[in-house]
């Protein structure tokens, strides 16, 4: 029992950044109607950004997490001008061939200023385990779960109850109608561009003591926030978070009982069976409303 | 009505507007006026063009050449719709076009995005359009998907009315719904016109629309091909058998 919920937590924890990183690839395709496959290389910017500014430059992460958040952003938002807003017209094919080389560009940028050796990261909120009765629950895990739900929390606030979050919405929803209401479109399909960039980069930052950094985090973790973004229906925020948590609880579960080498292969089996049985996720649209 | 009559007599005008869609030239070269206080219709067969004059007007799609559209004597014709919206121009457009996953209050609420600031002034306009539209009242908690056509139109109609529109546009604010559900929105959009918002109206159903409007536009092919009061065009013999659907036949039996 107690290996049950030791497992149960270490998937939470996990599948909670899956969240943010599948959250991510859903408000962009709401808005953008095209899959960003750069979003897993913002996790690894995301993880490099916070190396420079707590390891290179030495900052305590109290002032390294904003500035590595707000690196994030900047470089979101050059890779929207850069790769999005030219096809916002393009066809469907074309935009998601120039998601994928922004991503191949990030990636080689990276590893060609860093070099492809993995970069260790020390730990963030300690190592000394938490005892809850007989479970020993080491700090990452808590703080990972409430932060990943704490600002899938934040961000459902601020899409439903602000003024401009509405707006965002609506963008996302019919572009030209929400034009004819005086609604800056470019602007809030910028904000929510930047917004996936920085959910991502977040993931990342919270992901630097578990995993090494590397150039090829993006694509691991890529994997894994699009799996499970499609599990939850590839429409729906909360959909989302189900899915990456689903994934999470799935992955530590094949880890804990099987292998490590069923966990790798989680995600893939996920992506697979989503795709031919449940084309529209737990919480998705059956039919899909993007002309 | 002293509002009226210090604007300008001539609220919109488009001279010589052309329209290309690709290659295609759909508008060619059109004159239309609205002067403040009208009700003014657009008539025509589908495909005339009629959707395409209220999106250009709107700031949607391009026009080309020496096209020229006036607002309050301003001209407007290279703006962004979402500067447009900002002059006091507001378009219902064609097939309602709301925010589906928005909840009627919250697609109210976007109707008047511009004017975020006048709080006290939005909520005023809710009360009013919520009594112009009871039924979206008893709905405003419901996503805009789930309305059914007919509370989808009003919906469309009461968005556009929350900006407070000096001009307010709309594409076939008819289509789909019950003969007396058609009559209750032309009785609206009457009422509206009179406390001062100016209407241009595009309708399939030309024969409702010319009783309400003061003037007539017919649109044939891209080119207005007649103009005159409402009622002159109600009357006439070619617009009635083109337009109103009744044989010469009929009209002499009535
Ligand atoms: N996006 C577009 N691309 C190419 N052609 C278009 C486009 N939109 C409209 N057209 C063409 O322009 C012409 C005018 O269309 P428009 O929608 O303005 O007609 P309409 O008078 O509103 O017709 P309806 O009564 O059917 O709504 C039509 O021939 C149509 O096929
Ligand atoms: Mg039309």
């Amino acid at each position: 029992m107690n290996f049950f919920l030791q497992q149960l937590i270490q998937g939470i924890s996990m599948g909670a950044l899956y969240g943010l990183i599948a959250i991510g690839y859903v408000l962009i395709y709401n808005a953008w109607g095209v899959l960003n496959f750069a979003q897993g290389d913002m996790v690894m910017i995301g993880a490099f950004a916070i190396l420079i500014a707590h390891v290179y430059m030495g900052l305590p992460l109290l002032i390294a997490f904003p500035i590595a958040i707000i690196m994030c952003c900047i470089i979101g938002f050059l890779v929207e001008i850069s790769a999005f807003r030219p096809l916002i017209d393009a066809n469907n094919t074309r935009r998601l061939i120039a998601t994928i080389g922004v991503g191949i560009f990030l990636r080689n940028l990276v590893r060609v200023i860093f070099g492809a050796d993995p970069y260790p990261f020390p730990s963030i909120f300690g190592n000394t385990a938490v005892n809850i009765g007989e479970l020993k629950i080491i700090p990452q895990n808590i703080w990972n779960t409430v932060i990943g739900f704490g600002l899938v929390i934040l961000l459902s606030i601020f899409l439903k109850q602000t003024h401009i979050g509405k707006s965002m919405r609506a963008t996302a929803q019919d572009r030209e109608a929400a034009r004819l209401m005086g609604i800056n479109v470019k602007k809030n399909m910028s904000i929510t561009f930047i917004i996936s960039s920085a959910l991502g980069g977040f993931a990342g930052m919270l992901i630097c003591p578990v995993f090494f950094v590397i150039p090829t985090l993006g694509t691991l973790m890529g994997n894994k926030g699009f799996a499970g973004a499609l599990l939850g229906g590839i429409t729906s925020n909360p959909g989302s978070m189900i899915g990456g948590i689903s994934l999470g609880i799935l992955e530590s579960f094949g880890a804990g009982y099987f292998s490590s080498s069923v966990q790798a292969g989680i995600a893939y089996a996920v992506l697979f069976l989503v795709l031919i049985f449940l084309p529209a996720g737990l919480l998705g649209k059956k039919e899909s409303r993007k002309v | 009505m002293p509002i009226l009559e210090r604007m300008s007599n001539n609220m919109l005008k488009l001279e010589n507007v052309f329209v290309n869609y690709a290659n295609i030239q759909v508008l060619h070269g059109i004159n239309i006026e609205v002067k403040a206080g009208e009700i003014v219709t657009i008539i025509g067969a589908n495909g005339a063009g009629k959707s395409t004059t209220l999106k250009a007007i709107s700031g949607l799609i391009p026009k080309t050449l020496n096209s020229s559209i006036k607002f309050l004597d301003e001209d407007i014709t290279s703006l962004q719709a979402e500067k447009v919206v900002e002059r006091g121009i507001s378009l219902s457009p064609e097939g309602r076009r709301i925010f589906p996953d928005l909840t009627v209050t919250e697609n109210l609420e976007m109707g008047a995005y511009l004017r975020a600031k006048d709080k006290e002034g939005v909520k005023n306009d809710m009360k009013e359009v919520f009594t112009m539209f009871p039924r979206l009242e008893e709905r405003k908690k419901q996503s805009g998907k789930t309305l059914s056509g007919g509370e989808q139109q009003m919906l469309a109609i009461a968005r556009a009315l929350m900006a407070k529109p000096k001009l307010l546009m709309l594409d076939e604010p008819s289509t789909g719904l019950a003969p007396l559900i058609v009559k209750d929105i032309f009785e609206i959009i009457k009422q509206v016109n009179k406390k001062g918002t100016t209407v241009l109206l595009v309708e399939q159903n030309a024969k409702i629309a010319l009783s309400v409007a003061d003037r007539g536009y017919v649109l044939k092919n891209g080119n207005i091909v007649m103009e005159d009061t409402g009622k002159n065009l109600l009357k006439n013999e070619l617009i009635r058998a083109a337009y109103l659907g009744e044989s010469t036949y009929k009209e002499k039996k009535a």
